[in-house]
């Protein structure tokens, strides 16, 4: 049982599902995988069940999960797809612009920024 | 849900070193003690008269037995052993009474200080079943537990002896066996449990009244209380001689209130108290008689004193049950 | 579903006449069905009385209904459908595992022998082990064993896990919602422990000194209340928005802000004076019980 540090920034069901979606981008959650159940999350997070009931339903409300009646939780055909193009839409309507404003105020050079920046992480898409 | 079979259990689950292992322990050890001294008799003597064994409290030597012991006297001494052989369970029974008076003040005063009562009370047990569960066990279940083990004990000690006189030419068994008062006796026992159970009624419930009451030192209040009445009413009885001429019966407030509410649960407590005269408990032969113990037993109900003190113990004991279901406990 | 406790002019006393101090002042409050509740107060707050009123422990002034029942006159009905854990290794100490779910079993109408045997199997208890035998936490695994396999549509807690170690407190949570709690269950919780249930209540109830100083459900008070670090400069902007409570955190200032109180201010005229959270609940709990808070 784990109690990863919650922060005080969001709600905890919208942290919750965050986590969740990072599991559906790193591909450890792929389309048609069971997500633990409401009980289970509760009970190893610690968080009571209306929390999670709750991050799962805007899961499900965003068509990334689907409720199969009696059986569970279940990862959507297309999530990962979907939710990938859905995060790199935000990045570039969101943080991209605020990014570019700051290296451009910093003076530093797109192509050395690249040169410079880490190699990429295995798995990655 | 049959609370009630599971409430006995639990008391004796908790009781059972005191219930059951006290007096068979006491027992064992006379079991022991007679086998012990008939063995010591039959290994150490040579069968030339000398040597004596006691035989149902009286004194026998060998010559005697082989001497006198006609077919008449035969008769006389199986007729004594089926009679007498279950008082060899009165020890046992002189154990009841300090075992049922540490139970009562403990039944209703320990789950309190230790606080286990919490778990009790949450569970769908009625404090009026608990209370009566209590009642239940102090007057019915240890008196049964300790009669049953008198009879098994009295039963072996007469066989033990028994065949110690046959070792000595004196065979008893078949007739003791053969006579209807030696399989009655156990009958007779348990059959003045009701008697035993009326009687006993206030002590417990005076007991039990207190063990729900006192916050601690339950047994000083329960003794003490009483005692403190008595030395109050003999002063005040000594003021009111002095002045008024006029004197409180402290004696009968020290038996019918004091004695009643601490000693009642002593088994025969009845026979002194009852004023039963000794003669009427005797039989031709002048030795205590199981049958005129039973019925004089039973004739002491038609006394007015037993009924009254079954309504105050009763009323105590529903005290008791009041207590119990609203004190602030924790 | 209808509420599960509905308390109305609840009061009690201890004392009589004029020096009777009230434990529980002219109290009122609903518990729903299906919730979590966090009671939390200070020592001699009144939590503990309102919970013993509510299971027909001691008497009371004032109205009560719990389950439908009335704690005076209908406990022992009442006691077929809750259940309480009263402070931690309360069982008596002659008793044995075997007997423990042999008595249950033979007096609670509710009792699922079967899941309390799976639990206790899970456990280093044996059927023969005598509560004296064992340690605090072994104690509090039984109790919990015999609870959880009660199906009680109220389970009262009080201070369950008082002087455990780490390991068995978040065994007692993980099991209590993972094997037990469901949508026709309530809970009702109280601890000093706040933050190891913070995320697990689903409604908060704040008690001092007899009476209830805060009643919402965990979502309200996210929303309601923001704890803001002010920068110097808008030291005085922030205090024209009426904080709650300050306090000063490495030389900075945090304020707690309730939109629901007099004057409330909205997010978004907080955001303008500096960084935004949430409050913790110990911390909300400690701001309120200051006496800033009327």
């Amino acid at each position: 049982m784990m109690t990863p540090g919650w922060n005080e920034h969001t709600p905890i069901y919208r942290q919750l599902k965050e986590k969740v979606l990072e599991m559906m981008l790193d591909g450890d959650l792929k389309a048609g995988d069971a997500l633990p159940s409401v009980r289970q999350v509760a009970a190893d997070y610690q968080l009571n069940p209306i929390t999670v009931s709750k991050a799962y339903q805007e899961l499900v409300d965003d068509n990334l999960v689907e409720k199969r009646r009696g059986i569970g939780m279940y990862v959507t055909e297309g999530a990962s797809e979907k939710l990938l193009a859905s995060e790199r839409e935000r990045f570039m309507r969101e943080e991209w612009p605020a990014m570019v404003e700051r290296i451009r105020r910093l003076g530093l050079n797109l192509d050395l920024l690249l040169r410079a920046a880490p190699p990429e992480a295995e798995g990655n898409a | 849900m049959n609370t009630m079979k599971w409430l006995l259990r639990r008391e004796y689950w908790e009781h059972k070193g005191s219930f059951f292992w006290a007096p068979a322990v006491v027992a064992l050890v006379m079991v022991a003690v007679v086998a012990l001294t008939i063995g010591y008799g039959m290994a150490a003597q040579p069968m030339d008269g000398t040597t004596t064994v006691v035989i149902n409290g009286h004194q026998v030597t060998h010559s005697n037995m082989i001497n006198a012991m006609g077919p008449d006297g035969k008769a006389m001494m199986a007729n004594a052993v089926a009679n007498g052989y279950i008082m060899a369970a009165a020890p046992l029974f002189g154990v009841l009474p300090f075992v049922v008076f540490f139970y009562c003040l403990s039944a209703l005063y320990d789950d309190r200080r230790d606080r286990s009562i919490l778990f009790w009370k949450s569970l769908p047990i009625s404090d009026r079943d608990t209370v009566i569960s209590k009642v239940v066990t102090a007057l019915v279940l240890a008196p049964v537990i300790t009669a049953l083990l008198g009879v098994v004990t009295a039963a072996v000690i007469a066989l033990i002896t028994m065949f110690g006189a046959g070792f000595f030419g004196v065979h008893i068994v078949g007739a003791v066996l053969a006579n209807k008062a030696f399989w009655l006796a156990p009958f007779q026992l348990i059959g003045l449990l009701p008697v035993y159970v009326l009687w006993a009624v206030p002590t417990v419930g005076w007991l039990l009244l207190v063990s729900s009451w006192a916050k601690s030192k339950a047994f000083l209040w329960a003794v003490g209380l009483p005692l403190l009445l008595l030395a109050l009413l003999r002063w005040v009885s000594f003021i009111t001689q002095s002045f008024m001429n006029v004197g409180i019966d402290v004696k009968w407030v020290a038996d019918n209130i004091v004695l009643r509410g601490l000693a009642s649960i002593v088994p025969g407590f009845w026979l002194p108290f009852g004023q039963i005269e000794r003669g009427a408990l005797l039989n031709a032969e002048h030795t205590v008689d199981a049958g005129n113990v039973f019925v004089q037993s039973w004739m002491t109900l038609l006394q007015p004193t037993v009924w009254i003190g079954v309504v105050v113990g009763a009323a105590m004991i529903v005290g008791a049950i009041r207590l119990r279901r609203w004190r602030d406990e924790g | 579903m209808s509420a599960v406790i509905t308390a109305t002019g609840l009061s009690k006393r201890y004392g009589l006449g004029k020096n009777a101090t009230p434990a529980v002042d002219n109290v009122s409050f609903t518990i729903p069905a299906g919730r979590i509740v966090g009671l939390i107060g200070p020592n001699g707050s009144g939590k503990t009385t309102t919970l013993k009123a509510a299971l027909g422990l001691v008497p009371f002034d004032g109205e009560l209904n719990v389950l439908g029942f009335d704690p005076r006159t209908q406990r022992d009905a009442l006691m077929k459908e809750v259940c309480f854990i009263a402070d931690v290794a309360i069982l008596p100490r002659w008793l044995a595992v075997k007997d423990a779910v042999d008595f249950v079993a033979g007096v609670h109408p509710k009792f699922n022998r079967a899941k309390a045997e799976r639990y206790i199997a899970s456990t280093k208890l044996k059927p023969s082990m005598k509560v004296k035998a064992m340690s605090k936490g072994m104690v509090v695994q039984l109790h919990l064993a015999l609870v959880m396999a009660i199906d009680a549509k109220l389970l009262v807690l009080d201070e369950p896990t008082l002087g455990l170690d780490i390991i068995y407190r978040k065994q007692f949570y993980q099991n209590l919602l993972e094997d037990y709690f469901d949508e026709g269950k309530t809970i009702i919780i109280t601890t000093h422990q706040v933050e190891e249930i913070e995320h697990i209540l689903t409604d908060l109830m704040f008690i001092r000194e007899g009476k209830i100083v805060l009643a919402a459900s965990m979502e309200e008070v996210g929303e309601r209340y923001t704890e803001v670090m002010v920068p110097s400069e808008k030291f005085n902007a922030a205090n024209a928005l009426q904080p709650i409570d300050q306090r000063t955190v490495f030389g900075k200032s945090v304020m707690l802000f309730d939109s629901a109180g007099p004057n409330g201010a909205t997010r978004e005229q907080l955001a303008g004076i500096g960084e935004t959270r949430n409050i913790s609940v110990a911390d909300l709990f400690v701001a309120t019980m200051k006496g800033s808070y009327a």
